[in-house]
């Protein structure tokens, strides 16, 4: 008989108490363990995924944070580029304005210096021509030319207004001043006589006593004078006049009236 | 030559005697409590600092728990203790007869029966824990009274053939190894005997595993039924 009953009994005895004992001693130990490292490995697992959720959130906050940053950044960059605009706008206007203001200046300075220098020009040219007329008219002065002289004179005086002939005669009619009649040159008598007549004849002389004289003051004319009235037709006077007006500065223009630019 | 350990007889007085099956039963008990003692008794919840026996042992019982999972479809862990032990009792049985001079205890059909007879009270051990005692008998005149033989026959038949299945396999091969030895002594037993371990863990597994499907096929019943009168 291959099955002996005992030994099944016994066996079955051992198995069970075999079972037992591994179930003591082995399976309830080792699932224990793997449970709790389990447990370990999962609650690690948990606290990962929780810092990894810390972490992401940080992050977010972070990427937040930065991004703020950055548009703060922007934001006073761009003030800080508007200021400069600004000034340097405000600066520019500055320094425009004071270029301005010295360009002015300066074209007034300039042009004070050009009607100066104009000026002293026009009165050395004056000076210059007179000088050379006068040296002109005194090498050309002669006899012919005085007779010349006293006959553009006496048609002055013929050609006298009514009014100012009476005034010339009220201021010699006193018979106690001598009136005196000047020429560059020594009057010829007939020369005398005939500006004698011709003062009678335009009723200036009345009987007055009339003394002829030289003068270097008389450049190429006549004068006719006493203490109160002068009347004196003078080359020189013309020459004074042409002088004068020579001397007479330039009215100013200005060299740049639009010369205004803005930038 | 000894077909079955049974034979070998130490002490004996009436019916009580001491065989070689029984004797390098308890050698295996032996040596399965010791080393899950002296393992269990450091065991380091750290990877780091686990033992390499540790390691082991987690291997084997974490590849147990799955392999019960897959072929129960649920939960291992109210299977384990008594699977694993039928799992590690034959497996340790077997690898002992690579000591010249044991017999595996599983090569005995007395054991195989043994182990058997203890599947065959497992199935509806498991099956009254599940449902309760009047659900679990219900099934075997299930879906008609007249089945009640059939089902009866079904559950002797499966221990029978779990027991032969186990004692024919382990029985042969130890024969073989035996006979090989006789005929041709050098090099062939040693790949003759490395085949008989394969053998016998794969007998092991096969005991096991067809356990653990008899009494998940069992349970299954019993829910399909409770889904059918729901």
């Amino acid at each position: 008989m291959l099955i002996d009953w005992f030994t099944v009994v016994v066996q079955i005895i051992n198995f069970l108490i075999l079972l037992f004992l591994l179930h003591r001693f082995l399976y309830r130990p080792i699932l224990k363990t793997i449970d709790k490292r389990q447990a370990q490995m999962e609650a690690r697992w948990r606290s990962a995924q929780d810092e990894k959720d810390k972490a992401e959130v940080e992050a977010q906050a972070h990427r937040q944070a930065q991004q703020e940053l950055q548009e703060q950044r922007e934001q006073i960059l761009a003030a800080a580029q508007a200021e400069a605009q600004e000034a340097r706008r405000t600066q520019l206007q500055a320094v425009r304005q004071d270029i301005q203001q010295k360009r002015q200046e300066w074209q007034r300075a300039l042009a004070d210096e050009q009607q100066s220098l104009l000026a002293d020009l026009q009165q050395q040219f004056g000076h210059q021509v007179m000088s050379i007329v006068r040296q002109i008219l005194q090498d050309l002065a002669d006899t012919s030319l005085e007779q010349q002289a006293i006959r553009v004179f006496q048609q002055k005086l013929h050609d006298l207004d009514d009014e100012t002939r009476q005034a010339i005669a009220d201021t010699f009619a006193n018979p106690d001043q001598t009136i005196t009649i000047q020429t560059a040159l020594d009057l010829s008598e007939s020369s005398r006589e005939s500006l004698c007549q011709t003062l009678q004849e335009t009723h200036l002389v009345n009987g007055q006593v009339i003394q002829f004289d030289r003068s270097s003051d008389v450049l190429f004319g006549i004068r006719l004078q006493n203490d109160a009235y002068d009347l004196t037709w003078n080359a020189d006077d013309y020459l004074k006049d042409l002088e004068k007006a020579l001397s007479q500065p330039t009215p100013a223009t200005d060299p740049h009236p639009s010369a205004h630019h803005d930038p | 030559m000894n077909i079955t350990p049974d034979s070998i007889i130490f002490w004996q007085s009436g019916f009580i005697k001491v065989n070689a099956t029984l004797v390098f039963s308890w050698l295996t008990m032996l040596i399965l409590v010791l080393i899950s003692m002296r393992v269990t008794r450091q065991l380091s919840v750290r990877p780091e600092q686990m033992s390499r026996w540790q390691h082991s042992l987690e291997v084997i019982i974490e590849t147990l728990r799955s392999q019960i999972s897959d072929a129960s479809l649920q939960a291992a862990e109210p299977f384990l203790p008594f699977i694993g032990t039928l799992f590690l009792f034959i497996a340790t049985a077997n690898f002992l007869e690579i000591v010249p001079g044991v017999s595996s205890p599983a090569g005995s059909l007395s054991t195989a029966a043994a182990l058997a007879i203890c599947v065959f009270f497992a199935v509806p051990f498991f099956g009254i824990r599940n449902r309760g005692l009047g659900s679990y008998l219900k099934h075997y005149i299930e879906p008609t009274p007249l089945m009640l033989p059939f089902n009866i026959i079904s559950e002797v038949s499966r221990t029978v053939s779990l027991a032969v299945r186990l004692f024919g396999n382990v029985m042969s091969t130890s024969l073989l190894v035996a006979i090989l030895l006789s005929i041709m002594p050098l090099f062939f037993p040693i790949v003759m005997e490395a085949f008989g371990l394969l053998v016998g863990l794969i007998q092991a597994y096969v005991f096991a595993v067809l356990s653990m499907v008899y009494i998940a096929s069992d349970m299954r019943s019993q829910k399909r039924a409770k889904a059918d009168e729901t």
